[in-house]
This record gives C-alpha cells, sequence and structure tokens, in this order.
C-alpha cells in the first residue's frame, strides 16, 4: 500500500509510473503487429542497433541531454533497419540471419564505443550504462513530456493507418495490388517501431525493451481473436508491466527496471497462457472435454435408436450393460445416461434399463441430418 | 469508362522474369480476350503462379511489358482483382471472415479513409453470392479449405473489378464448392468480366474455359479451348509427362 500511497504523492514515482505505463501504451500496440507480421526479431536488432547511436552522440555533443541522445540513437535504429533490408534485398540470408548480423555488429561496436567513454578523463561515468539495462529512476518530468508526445503520435500514427496495417499484415500482395504501396507501409511502421524503442531506452534498456514488443502481444492473443482487441489488450498489459515493473524498481534500492518489468511481463504471460479466454490452455482442455463427451453421448443415442430398430418391439427398453458393449471405450457410461434421462432425451422404464424417449428420437434425428457423431 | 471497351484486356509482350539468373519465364507473349475466362495451364514449375504475379508487378520482370485495356497497371489498379493461392495468407490471423471481405473494398477508399456501412454491407452481399453469409462473423481459422477459398472470392466481387486473376482457386476444395465457384465465375463472365485462371485439372478445362494458356517457361500455344486444347499442344507442354496422364483424357481433348 505504501508503493501506492508514493505513487500518488511521491514526485519522482508519479513521473516513473506515468512516464512508463504511457511507454507501455506504444509498445504493446506497435508489438501486436510486429508479431503478427512475423518480424518479433526487428524490435530486438533495433533497440540493440541503436547504442552506438547514443554512445556517438555523446562523444560529438559532451551533453547528456536526452533529446540529443535519443536522436542520436533514432538515427542508428534507422541505419540499422536500413542494413537490415539490404541485407535481406541483396543476398539470400534471410530476415532472421540479417536481424542477428545487425543486432550482434551495432551492439559490439556500441559497447566498444561505451568503454571508450568511461576511460575519457572528463566522463564522469557519462551514466550511458543506464542505456544498457534501463533506469527508471532517472525519469523526470521532462522525460514524460518527451514520452507523452511521442506515443500520442504512435497512437495516432497507428490508428490513422489501422486498415492499411491490417490488410498488409494479413495479405500483403492483395494490400499491394489494390494500390497500397507496401514500401510506404514499411516506413510508416518502421518509423512508429524506431519511435517506441528510441523513446524507452533509457527506462527499459536496450537489451530487454524488446519484451515491451512481444511479450504483451503473445500474452494478448491468448484472450481474443479480434484484431483491434488484440492490440489494445496488448497495449494494456504492456503499459501496467511497465507502470508496475518501474515502480517496484524504482522504489526498491534502484533494481534495474527492465529485468524487472520482464518479470512482470512473465508474469502476464503466464497468467495469458494457462486462462487466455480464447487459447488458453485450460480453455482449450475445457473444450477438448465438453466435445467428447458430446461425442460419447452422440454415440450413446445412436446406440439406442440402431437397438431400436433391430429389435422387433422397438418399445422395449435396453440396459446399460447392453448399451456399454454397443459403445465400448466410454467412460462412465452410468452417469452419461443418467444425464441423457435427466436431459429428457432418454426414458428409464425399469433400474438400468433405457430407451429413446420423443424427445431423444427427434434429436437423433437431428443428428443424422448433421454430420452423425460429430454434430454438437 | 471508355477504356473498358478496348477487345484486349491484357496483352503480355515478350515477358521474361528470372529467379538467380534462372529463367522461370521466357519471352511470354499472351493477349486475352475481353470477356474471355481463360485457363492458365502447364505442369508443376512451369511458372504459372509466376505469370500472374509478373503481371501484377508483385515480382519484379527482368524484360517485357504487360498492359490491362491498353494501360500499364499503375493507371488499371482499380479494375484488377487478385485472388492468391490460399496458402499465402496466415488464417490464424486475429479477423473475421467478414472482416477480410471488407477488405475487398480498401482500394476504392484508399489511404486512411475507414471502412464503413456501406464496405459492410458491399461485404455482406458478396457473402450471400458465394454462399457464405452465415459465416460472416466466424473465425478465419473455423473455416475449411473450401471457405477459404470462396471468402477471397468474396472479397474480390467486393473490389468490383473488370479483370480478376485467380490462383488456383479450385486447388483443394469438394465437388460442392467447385461448383458454386464456377458459378460465380460464369455469372462474372455473363457480366462482361475478364477471368484468368492458374488451373491444374485438364478434365474440367473445356467445361469450365473458353480460353487456355498453355505454359512451360515459354507460352506453348494460347488462343480458344476448341483450337488450341489439343493432344498435340497438351504433349508440347507436359512433354513426357503427357502420356501418363493420356489415358481418361482423349474425349476430353478437342
Amino acid at each position: 500500500m505504501s508503493l501506492l500511497y508514493d505513487m500518488v504523492f511521491d514526485y519522482t514515482l508519479r513521473n516513473v509510473a506515468l512516464g512508463t505505463f504511457l511507454l507501455g501504451l506504444g509498445s504493446g500496440a506497435v508489438g501486436s503487429f510486429m508479431t503478427l507480421r512475423r518480424q518479433s526479431l526487428l524490435g530486438d536488432a533495433i533497440a540493440h542497433a541503436t547504442l552506438p547511436g547514443v554512445a556517438l552522440a555523446y562523444m560529438l555533443t559532451s551533453t547528456k541531454d536526452p533529446l540529443v541522445l535519443l536522436l542520436g540513437a533514432a538515427i542508428a535504429g534507422v541505419l540499422g533497419i536500413g542494413a537490415i533490408t539490404a541485407i535481406t534485398r541483396t543476398t539470400k540470408i534471410d530476415n532472421d540471419g540479417a536481424n542477428g548480423i545487425i543486432l550482434s555488429i551495432f551492439f559490439g561496436f556500441g559497447l566498444l564505443l561505451l568503454t571508450y567513454i568511461q576511460k575519457l578523463p572528463k566522463s564522469s561515468q557519462a551514466g550511458l550504462d543506464r542505456f544498457i539495462f534501463g533506469q527508471a529512476a532517472t525519469i523526470i518530468a521532462k522525460d514524460v513530456v518527451i514520452i507523452a508526445i511521442v506515443q500520442v503520435f504512435v497512437l495516432v500514427v497507428l490508428t490513422l493507418f489501422f486498415k492499411e496495417f491490417k490488410s498488409s499484415t494479413f495479405d500483403p500482395q492483395s494490400t499491394t495490388v489494390m494500390g497500397f504501396n507496401q514500401k510506404i507501409i514499411d516506413a510508416i511502421f518502421a518509423t512508429l517501431l524506431v519511435a517506441v524503442i528510441v523513446v524507452g531506452l533509457q527506462t527499459v534498456g536496450v537489451i530487454l525493451i524488446s519484451a515491451l514488443l512481444i511479450t504483451p502481444a503473445a500474452a494478448a492473443r491468448q484472450w481474443t481473436h479480434s484484431l483491434k482487441t488484440m492490440v489494445i489488450t496488448s497495449a494494456l498489459f504492456s503499459a501496467v508491466s511497465g507502470m508496475v515493473g518501474s515502480l517496484i524498481s524504482a522504489s526498491r534500492n534502484n533494481l534495474p527496471t527492465g529485468p524487472m518489468i520482464v518479470l512482470v511481463l512473465t508474469a502476464f504471460l503466464i497468467v495469458s497462457f494457462l486462462f487466455g479466454a480464447k487459447r488458453g490452455i485450460v480453455i482449450k482442455k475445457i473444450t477438448l472435454i465438453k466435445r467428447e463427451r458430446s461425442f460419447d453421448q452422440n454415440r450413446i443415442m445412436l446406440a439406442l435408436d440402431n437397438l431400436a430398430q433391430s429389435h422387433s418391439d422397438s418399445s422395449l427398453p435396453h440396459s446399460s450393460q447392453t448399451i456399454g458393449l454397443m459403445v465400448q471405450q466410454v467412460h462412465g457410461i452410468k452417469r452419461m445416461l443418467n444425464h441423457l434421462t435427466q436431459q429428457g432425451l432418454l426414458l428409464q422404464p425399469e433400474e438400468s434399463s433405457y430407451i429413446l424417449s420423443k424427445e431423444g428420437e427427434l434429436y437423433v434425428e437431428r443428428l443424422k441430418n448433421e454430420g452423425g457423431l460429430y454434430a454438437k | 469508362m471508355d477504356i473498358l471497351q478496348n477487345n484486349i484486356a491484357i496483352e503480355v509482350e515478350d515477358l521474361t522474369v528470372a529467379y538467380h539468373h534462372t529463367p522461370v519465364l521466357w519471352d511470354i507473349d499472351v493477349s486475352i480476350e475481353k470477356g474471355a475466362i481463360s485457363a492458365i495451364i502447364g505442369p508443376n514449375g512451369a511458372g504459372k503462379s509466376t505469370l500472374l504475379k509478373s503481371m501484377l508487378s508483385l515480382i519484379p520482370i527482368s524484360s517485357g511489358t504487360i498492359s490491362f485495356f491498353g494501360n500499364p497497371l499503375k493507371k488499371m489498379r482499380r479494375h484488377v482483382a487478385y485472388v492468391p493461392q490460399r496458402s499465402e495468407v496466415d488464417w490464424d490471423f486475429p479477423t473475421t471472415v467478414v472482416d477480410v471481405v471488407t477488405m475487398g473494398s480498401y482500394g476504392a477508399l484508399g489511404w486512411i479513409t475507414p471502412p464503413g456501412k456501406k464496405e459492410r454491407k458491399l461485404a455482406m452481399e458478396a457473402l450471400e453470392k458465394v454462399g457464405m453469409e452465415a459465416f460472416a462473423n466466424r473465425q478465419i481459422r473455423e473455416l475449411s479449405g473450401g471457405q477459404q477459398q470462396r471468402t477471397f472470392i468474396a472479397r474480390a466481387l467486393v473490389q468490383d473489378a473488370s479483370i480478376y486473376l485467380m490462383d488456383e482457386p479450385f486447388a483443394g476444395v469438394d465437388a460442392a464448392t467447385e461448383q458454386s465457384i464456377i458459378e460465380v465465375l460464369r455469372e462474372l463472365r455473363a457480366n462482361g468480366k475478364t477471368l484468368v485462371i492458374v488451373h491444374h485439372d485438364l478434365l474440367t478445362v473445356k467445361e469450365y474455359f473458353t480460353h487456355v494458356i498453355l505454359l512451360n517457361v515459354h507460352t506453348i500455344a494460347s488462343g480458344p479451348v476448341h483450337t488450341t486444347f489439343t493432344t498435340e499442344n497438351l504433349q508440347k507442354t507436359y512433354k513426357g509427362k503427357f502420356n501418363a496422364l493420356k489415358g481418361g483424357i482423349d474425349e476430353l481433348i478437342v
């Protein structure tokens, strides 16, 4: 509760909470499209590619002004995307390969520059290493304003081009034939991706920021089959995880923020995989059991129909043993017979003997018309 | 719309396409009459899908020109609809049938403008034409192959184009679906539309199509079915493999 109290009344924590919440909104929304476009690694590659940009911006200007450093990061990120595109277009290396190559080259170069900077006499540590793991506690009001502007820009653009993103993600070829230039769509998308990554760098860090893009999207997918709902859910998951993770990190002796956020995201993901309303493991299992039960019930109903037809006196009930012989491998047959009786589909003229009721006969009639055993 | 009065709907001249310096299509010349329903026929690897895609500028061409009613594709996009192979998209994409069909209206809407009630209505009408109205709000992942195919065709209907290019619309669908699809195609033709269809079933060529393009990297022959779909031409197209096919097919060839 004290965390909640601080969040409302502590100036620093309020900035942290607001900043990371906004950060998550755009990341989660853009991340949904990134994963659906099967470009999950792209975010990671761009994030790592920004590091040399931060270092070079500092070396050239000797300032730690976040705007300058983020501009450097953005330029490096765009160069990274350009390099990935060039590699996939001109060589036989696929997307994954190109992402991996650019990620390691740029990140390696960035680390080299950071080490060099730390050895400079005037550097006073420059504090640039916070870009690697992220440090939410450093968010000040000015950062929140930058984050807010960028996130509003991202969400507005995403809303405006929602139709284009949707169609080109589902079927890029037909979208092209309809007159939408795929390169323009890709460029707009890349801009959004670079924007959400760059603005989150100093909070979450280059190594883990892609988690804010991919993980909430994967979690959101478990809850819905609608693209719009998925994008909104993912944005909220990401925002809440970002906020909770960074608050814990900022209030506990400055634990690194990136890893803390990832832990919260993981909790969302695990819960979603287990209990997600559309694809969660539990709901799938329940659906499976229901389907098996209705399959078994249908077998029993058809068996009774069969028995009725093959006996001269069709009004004669049949014992549960006889029915059990006809429908082998049905578990709990007595319970199921009772259940069907309660539903009014069967009659039980004698103890443990059953026959189709009028309703049951109608049910069988419908079954036969609608695909037999598999009808619902 | 005067443009569409031209008698030749599609003209392909000297088209060559190569992947990594290996020609996939070599010096293709095809001209397709307005109002024809043409089959592109040829063995696997003959370049059938590649021909469709290069006509639509979806893959780079090495040389040649393609025109629709005498104009480059750029000017004619609104008049051309494409139905890709079912396998080319991810059917696990989170969306509904009516949503996919509505996408057919995106070209007419242009950038940014979102689809509204009018587009939704067009989509429902198209779904009715292919007998899929009951599936409008289904998730696309729940569809069978034939239903996926009909969804794609409905999306093309929404585009209300003059020329329809379809890649294997009959692949993996049952006989009933094939019948309902061919009925839709015939109706399109009756309305003066031009259809070009990559097809793999030699047995139905005579029944379904007015024209045929026999392709095997080169254009082997192209023209009306009754003069072009001959044993001799098929032998040239399928080479050695044709004798194996020949058995039950004699009576189907002109």
